[in-house]
């Protein structure tokens, strides 16, 4: 179970319980979704929940159609206030790597990106350097909708890939 | 220990030999304070690792210094993209909602006009260890940006020190 903030439709702060389920009855989630009020951009955190299914036994035990399913599918989504981010999974033990590193400091773990931030000049260059192996990054600004993959181009410059309309 | 004062005095002798008083890049010339000594990006962070528990790379496309063997500076050069350009302003609410979000105080966070070149100015600390930040307005899609670190005893002088480097780097404007 998780816990995110959302922006109500009366236009309150919100705390939503979601659940990650993975059975029939239930459903197979394939995505999360909160919004950061305070308008902060993804979190180191945030990326680890994309790991979450992987506690459900149903998921683990349902062989490999289910985890690949589940690896091509699953989504992380965050609301800014200028921007919506989708986190995807692009090499899942690159992620879980990452994710045993910051459970073991996270207070160092969050020192490297936010270091990271600052020498590229920019939360998003700065968390890609961190996370580029492990998860695909996409993100439209709030006005457009239009989803954008984050990468770097050969001189190392942050870039935002429109995909095939 | 005898190794590490071999290697510090080493260090020491080779800074020694290495002191530059002015960089210059694709935007900006920089007067260097006189006690910067130029050292590579290896023997920053090698030297840097022994002496701070914090992470110290250095920016890309830049020069490191230390300054007497208290100030670990970073100089370097931002190249902006469509993707990364934004005001100074932008900057600063996303660097401060960072922080923010990692329950992690900071002691500065300024936009400040220094000799006619505006700078973002932030500084944070963890436990005795503090770090200032700097990020000048962009030309031709490029800014100068650095970095020091410095213990809480050196922390008057490493404000006097950035003081005196943020006067002392002129923009190549057209």
């Amino acid at each position: 179970m998780r816990e995110g903030t959302v922006l109500s439709s009366d236009n309150n702060i919100k705390t939503v319980k979601q659940f990650v389920t993975w059975n029939e009855h239930d459903g197979f989630t394939i995505g999360l979704i909160h919004s950061h009020p305070a308008g902060t951009q993804p979190s180191a955190a945030d990326v680890f929940t994309l790991l979450d299914p992987l506690k459900i036994p149903n998921l683990v035990n349902g062989g490999a159609t289910a985890i690949n399913y589940y690896k091509t599918n699953f989504s992380v989504t965050v609301v800014v206030y200028d921007a919506t981010y989708v986190l995807k999974i692009r090499d899942i033990t690159k992620l879980q790597a990452l994710q045993r590193e910051y459970a073991l400091n996270n207070r160092a773990f969050n020192e490297k990106v936010s270091s990271a931030i600052a020498i590229k000049g920019d939360y998003d260059a700065g968390f890609l350097s961190v996370f580029e192996n492990a998860v695909i990054l996409y993100k439209a600004g709030a006005k457009d909708n239009l989803f954008k993959a984050a990468k770097f181009d050969n001189n190392g410059n942050l870039i935002l890939i429109q995909p095939c309309l | 220990m005898k190794n590490y004062l071999m290697i510090l005095a080493g260090l020491i002798l080779a800074v020694g030999a290495n002191a530059q008083s002015k960089i210059s890049n694709h935007i900006a010339e920089v007067n260097l304070p006189k006690s910067s000594k130029n050292v590579t990006m290896t023997d920053f962070e090698t030297y840097g690792k022994r002496k701070f528990k914090r992470d110290l790379k250095p920016f890309d496309n830049g020069k490191t210094f230390i300054v007497d063997d208290a100030m670990f500076v970073s100089i370097g050069e931002l190249q902006k993209s469509a993707a990364t350009k934004k005001s100074l302003e932008k900057w600063k609410r996303q660097l401060e909602a960072l922080y923010k979000e990692m329950g992690q105080p900071w002691d500065q966070s300024e936009i400040d006009t220094i000799n006619g070149t505006r700078f973002y100015i932030f500084e944070e600390h963890r436990d005795e260890e503090f770090k200032s930040l700097f990020y000048s307005e962009d030309v031709d899609d490029k800014s100068v940006s650095g970095f020091i670190v410095y213990k809480l005893k050196d922390r008057d002088k490493a404000h006097t020190y950035l003081s005196d480097l943020l006067k002392n780097i002129k923009l190549k404007k057209q």
